[in-house]
């Protein structure tokens, strides 16, 4: 009722202005021609009073039609409150847009025509399908359904919303249209993120810092790093690296940041000292959003680890003096007394001497061993990589063995000396190494035996070969020949000497270069060693975890 | 042939008494035994050792803070030293030859060889 009276209601308006005018005049004249005119003074009262009623009556007639205009109006203010602020769509009884609101057709990237007749799906990505399904099914349901949403716009990027959608049924109950009513909610997401992000930086135990790539400015440092610096967020924006640490360090900081400013690398890790103390720094250049260049560095304080470090140096240095002292008197004793230095000795006392004195140098070779182990297992053994003729260092261990390879009427002889071998190794371990191989092949050949040592090379290897014909190592040997104090041949061993870990730091150092060493044996025929080396080789570093996982095994 | 004189500083007096077996018996050295560094302060110029045989650890000074201190005597500047030490890595090896030492022995010696170990030193310095 109230419709079909707004769209009349200007007609009736009109028509009853007219009538009113046109009733006075009417009366007027009427009045006038009757024969109960009477000419009276109050006449024209009279007149004035009746034109006054008939004007309130129309008056009061009048206002009716205009307080439905107002109701409109009212409707359309709150409508165009809603449209300046909400994205608005409607879409039928198949989801398809037959309304959108010009903020939905700004926010979306899409025109009207283009939104228009189209599913809603079209505006959820992949990852919202399933949102999407619900999101109909709660609405089929009779329910209205409110929550986060992610709309992906014409140009691919998303955005988030926060949607609440009310569908509209039919007298029968059939869903004929949904009403979504959406804010953007994309720039409190990221504030939100970066909050989170934020958050959890502050609780790091490490410094981070952000700070520009051109000016050495502060843009970010969190919990730890401004309690570092006494700096905080009012006053370390306003700072760059250079008021920090000054300028020769930013100087040094920018000449060692080079890699990461010309692309040549994505991450550095420095180790520097500031004000005694050690630190470890992960820095990267990240590019942001707006073109603006940022570095990124993570600092972690490692002096306590480095004093760990020193004390565990120290201590093994210290156990190594500690253990050596005594022997050097012990060996030394004995050394002098079997030399006739403190006058002759009888053959009996000469033969007990002589074991206690074999028995110290075993202890000796023992510590050494402990002690190289405990190194590789702490990986504090430090390998000094260097490019070398592989010949010098092979003709040196065989011209160190063979006095006792002499002792036990064993021959050495060389292979493949003939032409220069370059290397890259540690040529004092390599050197320990063979040192290792070739007493051991001296130590179970036969007497009038030979031992053969060759080199040789691949296109990306050095291999070195020891080569022994003696007993051969028995079948249920083989699995633990690399293993520490290895129990089968237990009596051979104690009876030729050895301690029982030189195969094991052979290893050690051999995997250490990044190269591997393997053998064959065959009781009665012989055994032969080989050593691989890489001829790249690593780049030279201070640990050894390679070595280490062995030498814990 | 006038006897090469060695000035042996070494706290550890087991040891001191093997050196000293070794290097008269076997070497024929003439030498100087100081349990200290500050022992050997003293007596150092009097003796006017052609050679300087130092333990690296000592308690109270080791054995490069003595060459340090020896170096300052009158006739001691230019004197070849050699380190003795059961420390063996490379690193403080190769530390302790850059301190001025013509060599290193290491420790357990062999009281056979040391004396050779000297002249051997001698010759290549």
């Amino acid at each position: 009722m109230m419709k079909s009276l707004q769209s009349f209601a200007p007609l009736v308006a009109r028509f009853r202005i007219i009538a009113v005018g046109l009733t006075v005049p009417a009366l007027a004249v009427v009045a006038n021609n009757s024969p109960l005119f009477i000419s009276t003074p109050l006449l024209p009262v009279l007149n004035l009073s009746l034109l006054g009623v008939l004007l309130w009556v129309g008056w009061r007639m009048l206002a009716k039609p205009r307080q439905a205009l107002s109701l409109a109006e009212e409707v359309a203010y709150q409508l165009k409150a809603l449209n300046s602020h909400s994205i608005v769509s409607i879409t039928d009884e198949k989801s398809r847009h037959i309304f959108v609101n010009d903020l939905m057709v700004r926010s979306t990237g899409y025109s009207r025509e283009e939104l228009l007749g189209q599913p809603a799906s079209l505006l959820y990505p992949e990852s919202g399908q399933a949102t999407y399904r619900m999101i109909r099914a709660t609405l089929a349901s009779g329910r209205s359904w409110s929550g986060e949403t992610q709309l992906k716009r014409k140009d691919g990027s998303l955005m988030w919303t926060r949607a609440t959608i009310v569908p509209q049924f039919d007298a029968m109950g059939r869903p004929v249209r949904a009403i979504s009513v959406r804010t953007d909610i994309t720039e409190i997401k990221i504030a939100d993120a970066d909050r989170n992000m934020r958050q959890s930086l502050h609780q790091l135990r490490d410094e981070v810092y952000m700070f520009d790539r051109d000016t050495l400015r502060y843009r970010y440092m969190n919990e730890k790093a401004m309690e570092t610096s006494g700096w905080n967020e009012d006053v370390y924006t306003t700072k760059t690296v250079y008021d920090r640490h000054g300028v020769d360090f930013a100087i040094e900081f920018l000449d060692r940041a080079k890699p990461l400013l010309d692309g040549t690398t994505g991450e550095l890790n420095p180790e520097i000292e500031i004000k005694g103390r050690f630190k470890e720094v992960n820095l990267q250049l990240i590019e942001s959003a707006g073109g603006s260049a940022r570095f990124v560095a993570i600092v972690r304080d490692i002096s306590e680890r480095r004093a760990l470090e020193k004390n565990k140096d120290n201590f093994i240095s210290t156990v190594s003096h500690e253990l050596r002292t005594p022997l050097t008197s012990i060996k030394g004793s004995l050394g002098l007394v079997l030399s006739g230095a403190a006058g002759e000795l009888n053959d009996k006392a000469k033969q007990m001497l002589d074991i206690a004195h074999r028995n110290t140098n075993r202890l000796v070779l023992i510590i050494n061993d402990i002690l190289d182990l405990e190194k590789i297992a702490a990986g504090r053994m430090e390998f000094h990589f260097e490019k070398i003729d592989m010949r010098d260092l092979i003709s040196d261990a065989v011209h160190a063995n063979e006095p006792y390879a002499q002792r036990l009427g064993v021959e050495l002889q060389c292979l493949g000396l003939d032409r220069a071998v370059t290397g890259y190794c540690d040529s004092d371990r390599i050197f320990q190494v063979m040192n290792n191989l070739l007493s051991n092949a001296a130590k179970f050949s036969e007497r009038g035996g030979k031992v053969i040592v060759s080199l040789s090379e691949s296109e990306d290897d050095v291999m070195i070969r020891v080569q022994d014909f003696g007993a051969g190592i028995p079948p249920e040997a083989q699995p633990g020949i690399f293993e520490r104090f290895t129990q089968a041949d237990s009596s051979d061993r104690r009876a030729k000497g050895g301690t029982g870990l030189g195969l094991n730091i052979v290893k050690a150092i051999v995997e250490s270069h990044d190269g591997t060493v393997a053998f064959s044996s065959e009781v009665g025929v012989g055994t032969t060693f080989t050593v691989t080396l890489p001829k790249q080789g690593r780049v030279a570093k201070e640990d050894t975890e390679g070595a280490q996982q062995i030498a814990a095994e | 042939m006038t006897q090469l004189k060695v000035l042996q500083v070494e706290d550890d007096l087991d040891i001191q008494e093997i050196a000293r077996l070794s290097l008269e018996t076997i070497g024929g050295f003439d030498v100087l035994q100081c349990s200290s560094g500050a022992q050997a302060l003293e007596k150092a110029q009097d003796f006017a050792p052609d050679v300087l045989l130092l333990d690296v650890m000592m308690p109270e000074m080791s054995g490069d803070v003595v060459l340090g201190h020896l170096r300052n005597l009158d006739g001691l500047e230019k004197t070849p030293a050699i380190f003795m030490t059961a420390r063996a890595q490379k690193p403080e090896v190769e530390e302790l030859k850059s301190l001025g030492a013509i060599d290193v022995i290491l420790k357990p010696f062999d009281p056979m060889e040391l004396p050779g170990q000297i002249l051997a030193a001698l010759d290549r310095a």
